[in-house]
């Protein structure tokens, strides 16, 4: 199986992120509607709760949907087989910049409503965070490594 | 950089031309263009090797060294 290249496993992937690019936009929008329909099913929170539910989960789910766009770009780049370009080093910061500001709003939560799922996330996008950043550095290194190999003659 | 590739100049006194120059050597010439143009970052020295056989010449008439403040 072919893991990079075209009608490959990244190809593949890169597919499954658009799917979730949609249905997080989608969730995005209908939030107001889906968050009282949750909360009522679970017979969970009261109108202060909802009002800080909806005013965290926006911009968590737009950092989200941000570090999702710029995955696909990376993916985008492995269909072409070659995702050595500075426009991935860019990527990977700005996903460690976007990673940072979910860990700062999950930090919020937890002040506000805890819960184990709150803890839990930070703890996984500040590693997101850290990988990132150093992917970011191992990227730009790689990027540096193949242009002085291209421009040797 | 302080590195100056003088191919252009040796080219013209053998009256070779890049294509034909590149055939040779066997090195595409796109890759003899970025050579010509001072882009590259690193010659092998068996491209050098070539280039001084087929236009009959030494490394030192191809590549110059110029003081550069400016790094």
């Amino acid at each position: 199986m072919k893991i990079t290249g075209k009608h490959s496993l990244s190809a593949a992937v890169k597919w499954l992120i658009l799917a979730a690019m949609f249905v997080g936009a989608a969730l995005l929008i209908s939030l107001p509607w889906t968050l009282k329909w949750l909360m009522s099913l679970f017979n969970e929170g009261t109108a202060v709760h909802y009002k800080f539910y909806l005013i965290i989960l926006y911009p968590i789910g737009l950092c989200l949907l941000f570090i999702l766009s710029e995955l696909r770009i990376m993916f985008l780049s492995l269909e072409e087989t070659d995702p050595f370009v500075y426009r991935n080093v860019t990527a990977l910061r700005r996903m460690a910049v976007a990673a940072g500001i979910l860990c700062i709003l999950f930090v919020i939560k937890m002040f506000v409503v805890n819960t184990l799922m709150t803890v839990l996330s930070f703890f996984v996008f500040f590693v997101a965070m850290l990988l990132s950043f150093i992917l970011g550095d191992v990227f730009q290194k790689a990027v540096e490594y193949k242009q002085y190999h291209d421009l040797t003659i | 950089m302080s590195i100056i590739v003088n191919l252009d100049v040796i080219m013209a006194k053998r009256k070779i031309s890049l294509n034909e120059l590149s055939e040779r050597i066997g090195i595409t010439a796109a890759n003899l263009s970025i050579l010509k143009t001072n882009k590259a970052k690193a010659i092998r020295f068996s491209t050098l090797e070539a280039i001084c056989r087929e236009l009959q010449c030494q490394p030192g008439d191809i590549l110059i060294y110029e003081h550069n403040e400016r790094k």
